[in-house]
């Protein structure tokens, strides 16, 4: 009886030692990991804690520990404000929009490069194709500031050509919308092109001489062969995206709006950035960040749960 | 004969469609680098730039002798180099132990720094910790502020982990210490990841802006892209104050705008090879 009752105690005392002595043989490993994991303390985990400032009435003078509590007060006050509205409006127009117009660009882009069959051409389109990727807003931002100028800008050729009221459309609230989508579409779809154009290479090339032998056309086979093909990481990028829609393009935003278009461009990055680092109102516009924040985790979370049903793996 | 001609017809508009394409992704760098060439005393409205009018290399000129433009560019470099040197050191000391399937809490470890990319404090909490560490107002604050991406960090970790098990185990019993494993057997097998993920931070580098009109304030420490910036918001006015020489803002934004650009363009066959690599990476996973 005695025995039958020592021996799993000794078994645990065995694990443990087991398991201590597992992790003195990994100490050279645990601490290599020292630095990054003190980073991702500092710079990454104590900010969310620092999200309790949403739920005080923060003042700089008393610094984040001794400001007073005021409940979920901010989250009233965030909920009601038409600013509020406003911005979560702007985001997810502006993300829909890109969504809807640019996300089949690149599935049709790199459907049509893959059709190609001069490589040398091939390589030059996606050269070119790739390039606005690697430069910033900024960049972009200036350049188009300057292309978009009616004043001095290539477009003011256009509006000498065709005798139309010259119109700055950077400056505009109804044009400026559409800059953002479409400089969006004219930066990123060639990126975006890759991951299809990876997908095509796996498609069975048997499959084509058969739609083929069944006299499809190319048009025909494009639609019954290719698309069928890479249908799963069509819809993989899209859940995706969708999982991403409370950041409409943070950089782009700040870079393209000026005082004219704030109000119809504004979305809740620029919203924060303004409000909580431009007017010192922290714990009103961190009550804002948090509430992207969590709708983005469920967002980002049900995308991957969906993707994982699908048979894909998500980010994680 | 008919059918395939009408193949013809199709690959014909296919080739028309992507001259085009390619042109609208050419045509606004090739007018940035007509126009900041151009004679500003010949700028004249209407006019799309396919070449230069009138030709001059004093814009340039002008551009580099304003003291903005080398402090830009030096923070800039610095920034580059010393923080991509932080990334890959930081990045490959977690990725590496995260990938050995014998370490106990590896689970653990992961899903810690995995989290981060789910759920963030956000700005504010950010800002006011990069404050509470004396960082505010210096390049240090982008260094550490962004210390590790994780994304960069799960495609080093991913090719780790192809390492096969049995090589580590057969160094280990030759009295290898992990140390002397991670530098000699598995970094230089990795050398192709390891140079898709630096260009992955020196790129993000070299295109910092966001962060840094956050954390930087004084414009001494600006990197270039804030200097660039500045200098696109700027009116005749701001430049023609005082003493200086005349100039058309225009031509010197352009001119500001193909300084800024070049490096990456001097670069970018290596970042178009690696990076398409990069992504493959990220995307295709299992």
């Amino acid at each position: 009886m005695t025995t039958t009752i020592k021996s799993p105690n000794s078994n645990k005392v065995k694990k443990k030692s087991n398991l201590f002595k597992k992790i003195s043989a990994h100490k050279v490993l645990y601490f290599m990991m020292i630095p990054g994991i003190l980073y991702f303390i500092i710079f990454r985990y104590l900010p969310m804690f620092g999200l309790v400032i949403a739920f005080k009435d923060y003042n700089i003078f008393a610094g984040l520990w001794d400001s007073p509590w005021v409940g979920w007060q901010n989250f009233k006050d965030v909920l009601s404000s038409p600013d509020f509205s406003n911005v979560l409006f702007n985001t997810l127009k502006i993300s829909f929009g890109k969504i809807l117009i640019g996300f089949p660009v690149p599935i049709l882009l790199a459907i049509l490069l893959n059709e190609m069959r001069c490589v040398k051409f091939k390589k030059i389109s996606q050269t070119l194709l790739y390039l606005p990727h690697f430069l910033s807003w900024v960049v972009i931002g200036g350049i188009m500031l300057n292309l978009l100028s009616p004043v001095s800008g290539a477009i003011s050729s256009f509006f000498t050509a065709t005798g139309i009221e010259p119109v700055n459309y950077m400056a505009q609230k109804d044009s400026i919308f559409w800059v953002v989508i479409i400089s969006d579409i004219w930066k990123e779809s060639g990126w975006g092109t890759i991951v299809f154009l990876a997908a095509l290479t796996q498609v069975d090339p048997t499959l084509y001489e058969a739609a083929r032998m069944d006299g499809a056309n190319k048009f025909q086979q494009m639609i019954h062969v290719t698309l069928p093909a890479i249908s799963s990481i069509i819809v993989l990028m899209l859940i995706l995206k969708i999982g991403k829609i409370m950041n409409a393009g943070f950089e782009q935003i700040l870079v393209l709006q000026n005082a004219v278009t704030m109000e119809t461009i504004d979305i809740f990055d620029t919203f924060v950035y303004r409000e909580g680092l431009g007017r010192g109102n922290y714990s009103f516009s961190s009550a804002v960040d948090m509430f992207k924040s969590i709708v983005a985790l469920i967002l980002v979370t049900s995308a991957n749960k969906i993707s994982q049903w699908l048979g894909e793996e998500g980010i994680a | 004969m008919i059918k395939k001609k009408k193949i013809s017809i199709l690959t014909v508009l296919n080739y028309i469609f992507f001259t085009i394409v390619s042109i609208c992704m050419l045509y606004p760098f090739w007018y940035v680098v007509m126009y900041s060439i151009s004679d500003p005393s010949k700028a004249s409205v209407s006019n799309l730039y396919l070449i230069p009018s009138g030709f001059t290399l004093e814009t340039y000129k002008y551009a580099l002798t304003k003291d903005m433009m080398y402090t830009g560019f030096f923070n800039s470099v610095f920034l580059t180099v010393i923080g991509t040197t932080v990334n890959m050191v930081l990045s490959i000391l977690l990725a590496y132990p995260l990938s050995r399937e014998s370490l106990p809490g590896r689970k653990f470890f992961t899903a810690f720094v995995i989290f981060p990319m789910l759920f963030s404090g956000g700005m504010i909490p950010t800002y006011l910790v990069i404050k509470a560490c004396g960082l505010l107002d210096s390049l240090w604050s982008l260094i550490f502020s962004l210390a590790v991406n994780v994304y960069n960090l799960l495609i080093l970790n991913k090719f780790f982990k192809s390492i096969p098990e049995s090589l580590i185990e057969a160094a280990k019993i030759d009295g290898c210490g992990e140390m002397r494993i991670l530098t000699q057997i598995v970094l230089p097998l990795s050398k192709a990841s390891l140079a898709t993920v630096a260009l992955f931070y020196a790129v993000q580098h070299w295109n910092e802006f966001l962060r840094a009109t956050i954390y930087i304030n004084t414009d001494k420490h600006w990197p270039l892209q804030v200097v660039l910036r500045n200098i696109i918001d700027m009116v005749s006015n701001d430049l023609n104050s005082g003493s200086d020489i005349f100039m058309n803002p225009e031509n010197f934004k352009m001119a500001t705008i193909v300084i800024t650009v070049l490096p990456i363009i001097c670069v970018y066959p290596f970042l178009q090879k690696h990076f398409t690599k990069g992504v493959m990476m990220g995307s295709v996973k299992g």
